[in-house]
């Protein structure tokens, strides 16, 4: 029972493992120090106004890295984190995660690493790397990587999406928690391309084959896709998008309306006993 | 001021003859280069000198010449040349080159009018639907223009279904979207989906067809048609029942449309295939006979459509679900059940018969074709959890469309296949200017045509 005159909340805790395109529509997005959407609490407060998202955000290297419970990843030795620099993605963190570590009512996850996260891989050893802001790299540390390291490239779809479905199963049996994975807009604002004779797939058609492979995921497990493709598209990615992955304040805060709507579809605002 | 004159046509030994002016403006207008100012009716004469056959025969009765000045300017017209009433309509004197229609001023150039003629080919030749610029139903209809341009003429088919007839024949119906912007000589071909869905299997059987198989159909039809009619009674006539006798509301004899309707799809069937047809242009050079067209324009929305394969004959035709009812009777409907079987095709079947089609396109005439994908995303359709959809994943139109538009993308890499990509085109300006997926905003259709021009530049498609 709450004491008088204190209003009872329900707390939603969520997971959200992901890079920009969760940050920004989630947590904050902030423009040349300007903070221009101010997250899903925003939503929250004006639709379900008893409920509060508690969000652990991680950054996320590739999806295919995150490991599962019980594995030991092949990652960088520590020596190797220690010398190179980090960018956004700690090296010592690139192939460690904290989602299992407590319950959450909720994980959200994005395509966004898989679609355009290219990593190199350590010619001897094989573990996996993501190069992250390697052009403020110093020479010393580029040498390290020429010398010592090849490109690895993207990640095979395939290789996600089975990924995906054990890291999904993994997320249900061990939290009991919803999962919702983000799609991405394929759209390159100007880009346009109607003859691809010997050319490799862009990055637009590659985001339209995980999306496609996303879609018959979720019909075999049922977790819940936050479809930006189709959100980026209804509004006009003239108006939305401001590259491949960015969108703009109000894109965002699309973004995040979905996720509330599919949390509320899915009951997570639902009042329990214990609130 | 600049006079502005009717301009010359080579036809010897033919006459043209002409209705009336209808003016598309009011006099005193401002107009832009190439904006159609006056329209007329024509038909060309035969002197009786001539023992060779009349050129562009077939389309004698739907022959227009739509003029427009070759800058921007003000016109004043001779209001004298517009009688209106059937004068409009029907030809009343011959064509003279030179003749002074009307004023600019502000004119830069020659006041010699620029023609856009338009041809209709009727899907029955008899029944008249004059009144605007290419009215009526038309089988086939073509725009085609000299303009300022020098060499051949290069030709593009349209077939695709209801979005591509707004790209090509726009809001006017009558290619002015195209005349305003390809410099010519071009021409414009669009035949419309209403008889038979272009889809790849269809295109493909009809130019692979053998005489005996268009036999086989022509019997298959007869047939039909025979127990259509001689299985009717004295009830089947509406008019003539005892209720009817003193005035009835059931003016029409319905298997009368049955059995046209079946007529225009053998008609169709047995035709020469649009890809492989030949035409005649009126130009200032002379009556030139063109090549099949060198681009055939397509949409992926044709293989959506619902497909039937003829039992014995094995003819395969195709028809959008939303005829059936309004525009299709029960009468095809039945004769569909018992004589054809649902043909049941994938995303795989229409790769295949893509692929095909524009490998002997590209052997018989050299022609490409250009393929309008389809808008995956829609408005309506908002699925978060696609577990929710159960058998019906595989047959969700964003899914599929998705799917579609991949395996587009993957034949532009082997075949001589051009991708015109609506479903980006839709995202960029927002689906909301395709809510359905297929009906788009003239500024949607406007970005689509630019796209589709721009792909015939990069093609080298003369004229464009």
């Amino acid at each position: 029972m709450s004491a008088p005159g204190r209003t009872t909340r329900r707390i939603v805790s969520i997971f959200a493992k992901g890079n920009v395109d969760i940050r920004d529509s989630l947590l904050w997005s902030r423009v040349g120090g300007v903070l221009e959407w101010n997250g899903i609490n925003e939503v929250l407060r004006e639709r379900h106004s008893g409920v509060v998202a508690r969000i652990k955000h991680e950054t996320c290297t590739r999806l295919d890295l995150i490991p599962l419970p019980g594995e030991t990843p092949l990652a960088p030795p520590e020596s190797v984190a220690r010398r190179l620099p980090s960018g956004s993605h700690p090296i010592d963190r690139q192939h460690r995660t904290a989602m299992f570590d407590a319950p959450v009512d909720a994980v959200v996850l994005s395509l966004q690493s898989a679609a355009t996260n290219a990593l190199v891989r350590h010619r001897r050893d094989g573990w996996l790397l993501l190069p992250d802001e390697l052009e403020s790299w110093d020479a010393e540390s580029r040498a390290y990587l020429a010398s010592e390291c090849e490109y690895a490239g993207l990640a095979p779809i395939e290789t996600v999406l089975d990924r995906l479905a054990r890291l999904v199963a993994a997320i249900e049996e061990r939290l009991q928690a919803h999962v919702l994975v983000y799609n991405l807009s394929p759209l390159t604002p100007g880009e346009r391309t109607h003859c691809w004779l010997g050319a490799e797939d862009s990055i637009g058609l590659r985001v339209q084959r995980l999306n496609l492979g996303l879609a018959d995921l979720s019909a075999r497990l049922g977790f819940s896709i936050v479809d930006v493709d189709r959100i980026v598209a209804c509004a006009g990615a003239d108006r939305l998008k401001v590259d491949l992955i960015h969108l703009t304040a109000e894109g965002w805060q699309l973004v995040a309306e979905e996720v509330v709507r599919i949390l509320d579809e899915r009951g997570c605002f639902d009042v329990r006993p214990d609130t | 001021m600049t006079d502005l004159r009717l301009p010359e046509f080579s036809i010897s030994p033919w006459r043209l003859r002409r209705s009336g002016l209808s003016w598309l403006h009011r006099s005193g207008d401002r107009v832009a280069a190439r904006e159609p100012i006056a329209v007329c009716h024509v038909r060309l004469a035969d002197s009786g000198r001539s023992d060779t056959p009349l050129p562009l025969h077939e389309e004698q009765n739907d022959l227009q010449i739509v003029l427009a000045p070759g800058s921007e300017c003000t016109v004043t017209y001779r209001e004298e040349l517009s009688q209106g009433g059937y004068q409009a309509l029907v030809e009343g004197g011959d064509w003279q080159g030179g003749e002074c229609i009307g004023h600019a001023d502000t004119l830069q150039g020659p006041g010699i009018l620029q023609p856009l003629i338009l041809a209709g080919r009727r899907g029955f030749e008899n029944g008249e639907g004059r009144g605007s610029v290419l009215a009526g139903w038309h089988e086939k209809v073509r725009g085609f223009w000299d303009g300022e341009g020098e060499g051949r003429f290069g030709t593009v088919l349209a077939l695709g279904t209801c979005e591509q007839t707004a790209i090509f024949r726009g809001d006017d119906t009558a290619f002015f979207s195209w005349f305003a912007r390809a410099p010519g000589p071009v021409q414009l071909i669009a035949v419309a989906d209403e008889r038979c869905v272009h889809s790849s299997a269809v295109l493909l059987q009809h130019m692979r067809r053998t005489p005996a198989e268009a036999m086989a159909i022509t019997e298959a039809v007869h047939s039909w048609i025979g127990e259509r009619i001689g299985g009717a009674d004295s009830a089947s006539f509406p008019a003539f029942q005892p209720d009817a006798a003193r005035g009835t509301l059931r003016g029409r004899w319905p298997h009368g449309q049955d059995v046209l309707f079946a007529l225009h799809l053998l008609a169709e069937a047995v035709g020469t295939s649009p890809m492989l047809e030949r035409s005649e242009v009126i130009t200032g050079r002379g009556i030139v006979e063109l090549s099949p067209p060198d681009a055939v324009a397509l949409t992926l929305g044709s293989e959506l459509a619902l497909h039937y394969r003829h039992r014995r004959t094995g003819w395969i035709i195709a028809m959008h679900g939303f005829r059936f009812g309004p525009f299709i009777g029960p009468g095809i409907a039945d004769w569909l059940r018992r004589d054809f079987e649902p043909l049941n095709r994938t995303v795989v079947d229409s790769q295949r018969d893509l692929a095909a089609l524009a490998d002997e396109l590209k052997v018989r005439t050299g022609a490409g074709l250009l393929v309008q994908n389809l808008i995956a995303s829609d408005v309506a359709e908002r699925v978060s959890n696609y577990s929710w959809l159960g058998d019906a994943f595989d047959k969700s139109l964003g899914v599929l469309g998705t799917e579609a538009n991949l395996m587009l993308t993957d034949l532009t890499r082997q075949h001589s296949i051009a991708m015109i990509d609506s479903d980006a085109l839709a995202a960029e300006l927002g689906v909301r200017h395709c809510p359905d997926r297929f009906h788009a905003s003239r500024e949607l259709v406007e970005a689509q045509r630019s796209e589709v021009h721009r792909v015939l530049r990069e093609y080298k498609v003369p004229g464009f």
